[in-house]
């Protein structure tokens, strides 16, 4: 039963890595944003 | 999809009064009325689709610095009608079509009444063309925001009014079909996935409705001369009740087609449907309240009420979005895993890249998901002092509306028009090309937007030029975006004419392998 739900669990290790990706990308890119406006902000 | 027997049920005497089908693929029974009336908005979505995006294509070009393809009231003009086409009038009709096939076909159930339903399509296609004719003839050159103190011709307001008591018509009639099968007995249990997501959009649209005619109640008055002014904050306020709110039916809309065509093309579901079901309830948590990310540079709002409307609570609409995600690519993955695909992303082999379908979901995916990073910069009060009002919200509204719900509407209208008029897509191979063109297209239109927008770029503007001044390196990444927007034209010409061939000269079968093909390799 346990090993049964275990597999259950991680049926879909394929989507979670794809998502996980995309999440840390966006994050990174939240971050380079700012930076990128503080550039700016320090050039001006 | 297998195919389902007939089910006599006790009530089948007392609903045979109006001619039925069963549907060879789906094993559902379609009845004649919401079939027709399916058909109908489909078509005129489709049209309005068609009108919308030459507006768009011709816009694209003209802000192409090496193209400056119409003079400035002729830009204008077509700025107001691709707002007006592109956005509000086909996913409004598409969403209407999506409606009334929710609480009939997929419920085994009849229209709560024809007569209704017809109703609401003619006031929305009159509507539609007292507005599109006004907007063509130049006297409505307002953008589809129409802000005050820019007045149109009437014509444009009672248009987009009538087109308003239309959609809302509908609504009223989807609720009542829902309430009829469930009094007929025909409908028990929870609603069908698709239909609650449709149900949670009708509601969306509803407040965006009502919140519209708020808004454009006194802006008719005003453009008659009944009143002496509109007081501009307060339009405001209410008009992105409607244009903000609106953008969410069509993302829980998109949703929905993601799941259908998860359905139809390779025989699955999500995984865990509380879970989906509990994603699109948060949208109607979040939606309304983020209509503040549109005031982030408004004098009229508090510093905190921005933060916590504008920029948290965006945030927090990402949610769902990231929810459903997981839910359709897990449901794929799940459902592949059990027929034998191995590896982490084996599953991704077992899938028909060539099917427009298939097509359609990965592009309306990744297409959106771009849209989500661009939009959650721009939805943070810091970086929307320097994105507002540039490129960036052009290439975020493309992102969203066109590459995720316009892809999505398209390969799910693959699936769904066949069905419904009994007839093979026509150039199937065509429509995949179709879709990747079209994602394509957006790629490239709108990186190169933001590309602009980071530049510094103003949008909804004919002229970029200002007589020389403006920085040198604005024209590349506007051509290129031009450049984009022509490519999607022809993509979105294409779809037109494969939906047209369909209806048409599509080979009229009832083979399930050929109505619904298969996204399985």
């Amino acid at each position: 039963m346990v090993e049964a739900s275990k597999r259950e669990r991680f049926e879909t290790p394929g989507t979670l890595v794809i998502l996980g990706i995309y999440l840390a990308m966006f994050i990174v890119m939240w971050f380079v944003a700012f930076l990128y406006l503080a550039t700016r902000w320090v050039i001006s | 999809m297998a195919v389902a027997e007939p089910v006599p049920t006790p009530l089948a005497d007392y609903r045979a009064t109006e001619a039925s089908r069963w549907c060879t693929v789906t094993g559902l029974r379609v009845y004649s009325g919401a079939q027709t009336l399916t058909i109908a908005n489909a078509v005129a979505a489709v049209l309005a689709l068609a009108i919308g995006g030459a507006f768009g294509v011709a816009i694209g070009l003209t802000r192409a610095p090496g193209m400056e393809l119409l003079g400035s009231s002729a830009f204008y003009a077509s700025l107001t009608g691709h707002g007006v086409a592109a956005l509000i009038l086909w996913p409004i009709f598409f969403e209407v079509a999506a409606m009334v096939f929710a609480s009939t076909i997929l419920l085994n159930a009849r229209m709560f009444s024809n007569t209704l339903g017809w109703l609401a399509f003619a006031l929305m296609v009159v509507g539609a063309l007292m507005t599109l004719v006004i907007i063509v003839s130049g006297d409505a050159s307002v953008a589809f925001t129409a802000y005050p103190p820019l007045k149109a011709s009437q014509i444009f307001y009672i248009g987009y009014l009538v087109f308003a008591v239309g959609a809302l018509l509908a609504i009223v009639n989807f609720t009542l079909s829902i309430a009829k099968a469930r009094a007929e007995g025909v409908l028990e249990g929870s609603l069908p996935l698709i239909t609650y997501g449709v149900a949670c959009a009708a509601i969306l649209a509803f407040l965006s409705i009502g919140s519209g005619l708020v808004a454009l109640l006194p802006a008719w008055f005003y453009s008659a001369g009944w009143l002496g002014g509109v007081d501009p904050i307060v339009y405001r306020a209410w008009f992105w009740g409607l244009g903000h709110t609106l953008q969410y039916v069509n993302v829980v809309a998109m949703v929905v087609c993601w799941y259908g065509i998860l359905a139809l093309a390779l025989g699955t579901g999500p995984v865990n449907q509380k879970f989906t079901r509990v994603a699109f309830i948060l949208y109607l948590v979040f939606t309304v309240p983020v209509l503040g990310h549109h005031f982030l540079v408004d004098p009229s709002l508090s510093t905190g009420v921005k933060i916590v409307g504008g920029t948290m609570l965006g945030f927090a609409l990402g949610v769902p979005s990231l929810m459903h995600g997981l839910a359709v690519m897990g449901g794929a993955e799940a459902h592949l895993r059990k027929q034998g695909a191995t590896g982490l992303f084996g599953w991704l082999k077992r899938v028909k890249w060539g099917n427009p379908g298939i097509a359609a979901l990965a592009v309306s995916m990744l297409i959106f998901a771009i849209g989500g990073w661009n939009g959650t910069a721009e939805t943070t009060l810091p970086l929307n002092m320097v994105s507002h009002n540039t490129m960036w919200v052009p290439a975020h509204l493309h992102q969203v509306v066109t590459g995720g719900t316009t892809v999505a509407f398209m390969g799910f209208a693959y699936y769904l028009i066949p069905l419904l008029v009994r007839r093979r897509l026509w150039g199937f191979k065509w429509a995949t090309f179709q879709i990747y063109l079209y994602g394509v297209g957006m790629f490239v239109m709108t990186m190169a937007q933001s590309w602009a927008g980071t530049l510094g770029v103003p949008r909804r503007t004919w002229e970029i030029g200002y007589s020389g001044q403006a920085p040198s390196g604005w024209d590349l990444p506007m051509n290129i975006a031009g450049f984009g927007a022509g490519l999607s034209g022809v993509a979105g010409a294409l779809f037109v004419v494969i939906m047209v061939a369909t209806l048409l000269i599509g080979k009229r079968t009832d083979d399930p392998a050929e109505l619904a093909p298969s996204g399985l390799a």
